[in-house]
């Protein structure tokens, strides 16, 4: 299976191992390998999702720029609405949170769009689900 | 994989990994110097290694990528290795691994503020922390860097845009290329077109991060293959937020570029019915959802200008504007023929004030107005005829004003000449790549090439008229308009030569990448070399030793957010990274504190006007300029210990701080 496919299939578990990757080298201070993470959570992680909702691959070219640029962008908003509006403190630990939050909304997102691309394609395609 | 393309492939990851090791090499003496001689700045250029090592390096880097024979991999990995050495020169050439040059410091103290705070607050922060203050954008990303990765902030600013950009950008660049001209192998020559442009922001800048969103925006709106999409529209707009919370003037450039290419797009249909055979009417696109886009920017823009960024939005509503009034419009005032030899004023005077807002509060583009003074030949003239004088004695002192920079600017003749010919070589490929390209170039391609000359021009009008030195900021945007002209002809003008062919690309790219790279400011390692007599106090990476950083620190405990009376470098290191508010735009009181060799009563009348708590005195200041004056008298600097209400609080080799213990009385 290409590494395509198996981000595709278990991008969950994958998610779940980098949250408790970092949040494990945080207890640890482990810097070197935070600051891979780190740059996982900040350029990669949320942008995933927006990437797959938007229809991309980001096996492209366009899919990875979206992917890297969307990630950043919605991060640097996310923050500073949730400090701003919500008097979050930006601490190591909230930080960390708001950035768990908004992946978790937008893998949801994600969810939904899929889920009602799903069913789109089986109303158009009724013997779809047989043939499986 | 032949012989032949296997011994090419050998001797091409050679020379980059030679190549690779000089530099380093390189590097690793630079530093040495500067750290061994820490206590004796500014280094003298003899004590460095050769420059010419670092361009070595750079060139057995570059000319693997310009063989366009070689396997691809072994072209990419040398684009590759020269933009990571271009796009991370900031942090790699900074002699003590400290943010030097007074916008990268004024962000670490903008940083610092929001993590310490724990929330952004645009009213706190000193200087231009406190002017840039309202645009976050940047801010908030060193924050979140530093809380997710655990790096310390001073290392988050070093590094943080650095790994932006190089993740960021040169996709971005290969897919508007790639887009607009189709060909894989065009769109990688382009991308190092683009990087051979002289004013990329490399260092800790707002405008740096918000040229990516820019960029980004564009792409989506006008070159994606999916740019008609909803979601394309949605992201566009995140990127809008992004480029309108980061930086005030990329917002307004950004907001007139995708203006004006909606209105070309509407003239390019109007004049489709005239049946002109050019592809970039043909190919204007839809204006629906970049219409969207741009009333959503628009209002998004109106609302944060009006609010937070309402001190901007004034400089250039107001201030920019009368100034360039001022300039095309003169008030003159003719002087009878009886007094013949006095001037004729042909600007308004200059407040005070002025200098503190061009200079302390904006790096739009340095300003130095000062007032004009023209001979009255003939008092006869009309006032038309006076004004249209005083307009051509503008020009002719702003065009020896950047002569006057350019001789600053510390290039060898061999440098000059490098770029002088890089300029024609431009010029002439452009030209090349336009002409025949001119007809069958899309709606996007011609637009950009409309819309950034005229930007250009604006910008030549502007330096040249109004003395807004704005050209060197302008060329990372309006490079976008040229550069796929410039690939097309040089791969146009390379083909006539037929078996010299490889030669004359490769000659091509390296001298233009050389010349931009000359040119760029903001980790640039020319600027290591300048020799001590043209050094200035402006120059904060020469002075800039850790036991200077410590000293800022202890000022931050002992006067953080208080009054300070200091010039250029204590604005830039005490003001930076002590937060104190130093008051070096102050004229009058920076030449009462320095240049006279005691203190009058009127200059302590100021300093009580100001509510100064203490004054900064530093050894450099009697041998080396800043803009704020100098260098000074040795009894200048030193009658500070002479005054019984002012206190020695801090002493060191280098710097002295004197706290005011009391002020004059009324």
């Amino acid at each position: 299976m290409t590494l395509q496919k198996n981000i595709q299939n278990n991008w969950l578990q994958i998610l779940i191992l980098i949250y408790v990757a970092h949040a494990a080298l945080v207890l640890v201070s482990f810097l070197p390998l935070r600051f891979v993470t780190a740059i996982i959570l900040i350029f990669i992680t949320p942008g995933y999702f927006v990437a797959r909702i938007l229809r991309k691959n980001v096996f492209t070219y366009d899919g990875a720029f979206i992917l890297l640029a969307s990630s950043l962008a919605l991060n640097i908003l996310w923050i500073l609405a949730l400090n701003k509006i919500l008097s979050i403190e930006l601490n190591e630990l909230n930080v960390f949170l708001m950035n768990m939050a908004l992946v978790i909304i937008l893998a949801s997102i994600y969810l939904l769009t899929r889920d009602n691309e799903e069913k789109n394609y089986q109303d158009l395609y009724p013997t779809y689900i047989k043939k499986k | 994989m032949n012989q032949k393309s296997a011994i090419s492939s050998f001797f091409a990851y050679n020379s980059i990994a030679i190549g690779l090791a000089i530099y380093i090499v390189w590097l690793f003496r630079v530093r040495n110097v500067f750290f061994l001689n820490a206590s004796d700045l500014p280094i003298k250029s003899e004590l460095l290694p050769a420059q010419g090592l670092y361009w070595i390096a750079i060139i057995l880097m570059l000319v693997p990528f310009t063989i366009t024979s070689l396997p691809k991999a072994a072209r990419i990995t040398s684009l590759g290795a020269v933009l990571f050495i271009l796009l991370f020169s900031f942090p790699l050439h900074s002699p003590f691994g400290l943010p030097n040059g007074r916008d990268p410091q004024y962000s670490l103290q903008a940083a610092e503020l929001v993590s310490e705070l724990g929330s952004w607050d645009p009213t706190t922060g000193t200087g231009q922390a406190k002017s840039y203050n309202n645009y976050p954008g940047l801010i908030i990303y060193h924050v979140i860097f530093s809380k997710l990765s655990g790096l310390d902030m001073v290392s988050t600013v070093m590094w943080g845009i650095a790994i932006m950009r190089f993740l960021l950008f040169p996709v971005l660049i290969y897919l508007i290329c790639k887009q607009i001209l189709k060909k894989e192998e065009y769109a990688i020559t382009t991308l190092l077109v683009y990087f051979t442009n002289p004013s990329l922001t490399n260092h800790p800048h707002y405008e740096g991060m918000a040229i990516i969103f820019t960029f980004a925006a564009f792409y989506l709106l006008f070159i994606s293959e999916q740019r008609d999409s909803w979601g394309n529209l949605f992201l566009s707009i995140i990127f809008g937020i992004i480029i309108i919370i980061t930086h005030h003037f990329t917002s307004y450039l950004f907001f007139a570029w995708i203006g004006a290419l909606i209105f070309l797009s509407i003239l390019a249909k109007i004049l489709l019915k005239f049946k002109l055979d050019f592809n970039f009417f043909k190919t204007a696109p839809g204006i629906f959802k970049p219409g969207v886009f741009f009333v959503v920017f628009t209002a998004l823009l109106a609302v944060w200008s009006l609010t937070y960024g309402e001190s901007h939005f004034i400089y250039y509503t107001q201030d920019l504007e009368s100034s360039i009034f001022a300039r095309i419009n003169p008030v003159v005032e003719p002087i009878p023929p009886d007094e013949a030899p006095l001037p004729i004023r042909s600007a308004p005077p200059v407040q005070a004030q002025t200098v503190q807002k061009s200079e302390y509060v904006l790096s739009l583009a340095a300003t130095t107005e000062s007032p004009q003074f023209i001979r009255a030949q003939n008092t006869t003239s009309g006032t038309a005829m006076l004004k249209a004088k005083a307009v051509f004695d503008n020009v002719k002192e702003s065009i020896n004003r950047i002569m006057d920079q350019i001789r600053s600017g510390n290039f060898a003749d061999l440098e000059i000449y490098t770029i002088g010919l890089a300029v024609i070589i431009i010029a002439v490929i452009a030209a090349f790549g336009f002409f025949p390209r001119i007809r069958d170039a899309e709606f996007v391609e011609v637009g950009n090439a409309i819309v950034f000359g005229g930007v250009m021009a604006i910008a030549v009008l502007l330096v040249v008229i109004a003395r807004f030195n704005i050209i060197p900021r302008m060329f990372e945007f309006t490079y976008l308009g040229f550069i796929t002209f410039i690939t097309a002809g040089l791969y146009a003008i390379s083909a006539k030569f037929k078996a010299t062919r490889q030669i004359v690309f490769t000659s091509v790219l390296v001298i233009m990448f050389i010349s931009g790279n000359l040119l760029l400011s903001g980790g640039q390692q020319r600027a290591l070399y300048v020799p001590p007599e043209k050094v200035t106090l402006d120059s904060s990476q020469m002075f800039l030793t850790p036991a200077t950083y410590e000293m800022t620190q202890w000022t931050k405990n002992n006067f953080e957010f208080k009054q300070v009376a200091g010039e250029t470098f204590i604005f830039d290191t005490v003001g930076a990274y002590g937060r104190t508010d130093v008051h070096y735009y102050e004229p009058v009181l920076i030449r009462g504190v320095y240049r006279a060799s005691a203190i009058s009563d009127s200059t302590r009348f100021r300093l009580k006007w100001d509510k100064i708590d203490a004054i900064f005195t530093h050894k450099y200041l009697k041998k080396y300029r800043s803009a704020a004056g100098g260098p000074y008298t040795l009894a200048a600097v030193q009658k500070f210990d002479n005054y019984y209400w002012l206190n020695r609080v801090y002493d060191s080799s280098i710097i002295q701080a004197y706290s005011v213990e009391e002020h004059i009385a009324s």
